[in-house]
């Protein structure tokens, strides 16, 4: 149970989904709701290429922020927290099942959200989509990372369901500025030295804050 | 409190108003010379938020280390300085940019983007430290976020769009040699106001902390 103590954080979190499925209804309706809503309000603006890649974006960090403030909250909710804790794993394992877990979830939104993006968007699919795809995943990791550990933070807290997207909002701008910027440019097919910056700015980030939410993973527990 | 710091920082002010508004030279090409001097308020303002945040962040490592309550009084004081200063930056950056450029975009501004963020991590800070009632999980959670908006910060300026802002870095837009000596005591005397509010607000914070908890050190 120790190497792979993560994998089976994770992978109980997607077997409670699959059985109970009630999580990821309500998630997936949000981010459809954001990304048509968006894309309707702006579908007569001239320049449809940065708005698209906004709403996109604002789609998956509203359902993502959804998802996210289940990963330690529904722990609590169910009393299951203090078990989970008292597993006889290093921490570090919790905070990296967690993130496994946010990060599917938020993948699986975006496997929605990107093709119904295209589809009632109407815009044309980029030559370089894989670089898309590149894209959303940085980007989906990024936001489980700062999410889970937040989501940590917020279930010791009260109200913490309003008080999530609040603490997430200012750490995960940087995140939103790049995967906006280098989404535009890859939907208007530029080459890659075009967006190089915003992904090296997304993998910065995500290793960033992997590896001090890591670090303070212990902390925020109350060890 | 510290009286002598009090009365510093009074002094350093008064000097600092005196020296900026009156004694430094009008500046050359500037559109609007008699508002650039607002620049003598607006860039210590943006230093000491920016230092107020870093103070924070400082003192959260402390706490984790230590789990005390003056390195949570530290915290929180800087932390209110620091919001009070970057609204003073934020302020006096639109009024200065508004006389001086034509069409003039904030948004596409990455300090202000980054001043933006800022502003937000001490209100999210804040938030936090309030919806907790338990003082030592409160002291801990806060220098936990504290920590990671430390990073998130300087990652929301590299992650803006290059701007139009003036960056004395640069070698075609330094600094006038006759003007820097004014901002360099404008730095200065903002510093020690800071030091002299932080001082305040930290005791003021430590006195509540004991009130709250008798018992804690």
């Amino acid at each position: 149970m120790s190497a792979l103590a993560w994998w089976r954080v994770a992978a109980k979190d997607a077997r409670l989904e699959l059985r109970a499925r009630e999580a990821l209804q309500p998630i997936l309706l949000t981010g459809i709701l954001v990304v048509v809503v968006g894309l309707l309000a702006f579908h007569d603006v001239e320049e449809r290429l940065p708005v698209a890649a906004a709403t996109l974006w604002i789609g998956l960090a509203f359902a993502g922020s959804l998802g996210l403030a289940r990963a330690f909250g529904a722990e609590k909710d169910r009393g299951t927290i203090d078990t989970l804790l008292t597993l006889p794993v290093a921490r570090g394992h919790l905070y990296v099942g967690k993130v496994a877990s946010s990060f599917l979830t938020i993948l699986v939104v975006a496997l929605v959200l990107v093709p119904l993006y295209f589809a009632v968007g109407g815009l044309a699919l980029p030559a370089s989509w894989p670089a898309l795809l590149l894209l959303v995943a940085l980007g989906a990791l990024g936001l489980a990372a700062t999410g889970a550990m937040l989501s940590l933070l917020a279930a010791q807290a009260r109200s913490r369901d309003a008080l999530l997207p609040v603490l997430l909002a200012p750490l995960v701008v940087p995140l939103l500025l790049a995967a906006i910027h280098g989404t535009m440019d890859v939907l208007a097919d530029l080459p890659f030295a075009e967006w190089r910056p915003e992904l090296l700015i997304l993998v910065g980030y995500d290793i960033s804050f992997l590896a001090a939410s890591t670090l303070l993973f212990e902390a925020a527990t109350g060890a | 409190m510290r009286r002598w710091l009090a009365w510093m920082a009074l002094f350093a002010l008064g000097a600092d108003v005196f020296l900026t508004l009156v004694m430094a030279p009008r500046a050359a090409n500037f559109s609007a010379p008699l508002t650039q001097r607002i620049f003598y308020y607006h860039v210590p303002a943006a230093w000491v938020a920016y230092l107020a945040f870093g103070v924070t962040a400082v003192a959260g490592l402390v706490q984790l280390k230590r789990r005390d309550i003056t390195s949570d009084a530290i915290a929180l004081a800087s932390a209110e300085i620091g919001t009070l200063f970057s609204l003073i930056a934020l302020f006096t950056g639109l009024v200065w940019a508004r006389q001086e450029f034509v069409g003039y975009d904030p948004l596409r501004d990455a300090k202000v983007v980054t001043l933006a963020v800022l502003i937000l991590a001490y209100l999210a800070y804040f938030a936090l430290r309030r919806a907790i009632e338990e003082p030592a999980r409160r002291r801990r959670l806060a220098a936990v976020f504290g920590l990671l908006a430390a990073l998130g910060v300087p990652l929301s300026y590299l992650a803006s769009q290059a701007s139009i802002h003036p960056d004395f870095t640069r070698a075609d837009e330094s600094l006038d040699p006759a003007l820097a000596r004014y901002l360099l005591f404008s730095l200065g005397a903002f510093t020690i106001l800071y030091a002299a509010l932080l001082d305040a607000r930290a005791r003021l914070a430590l006195l509540e902390a004991r009130q709250e908890e008798p018992w804690t050190t």
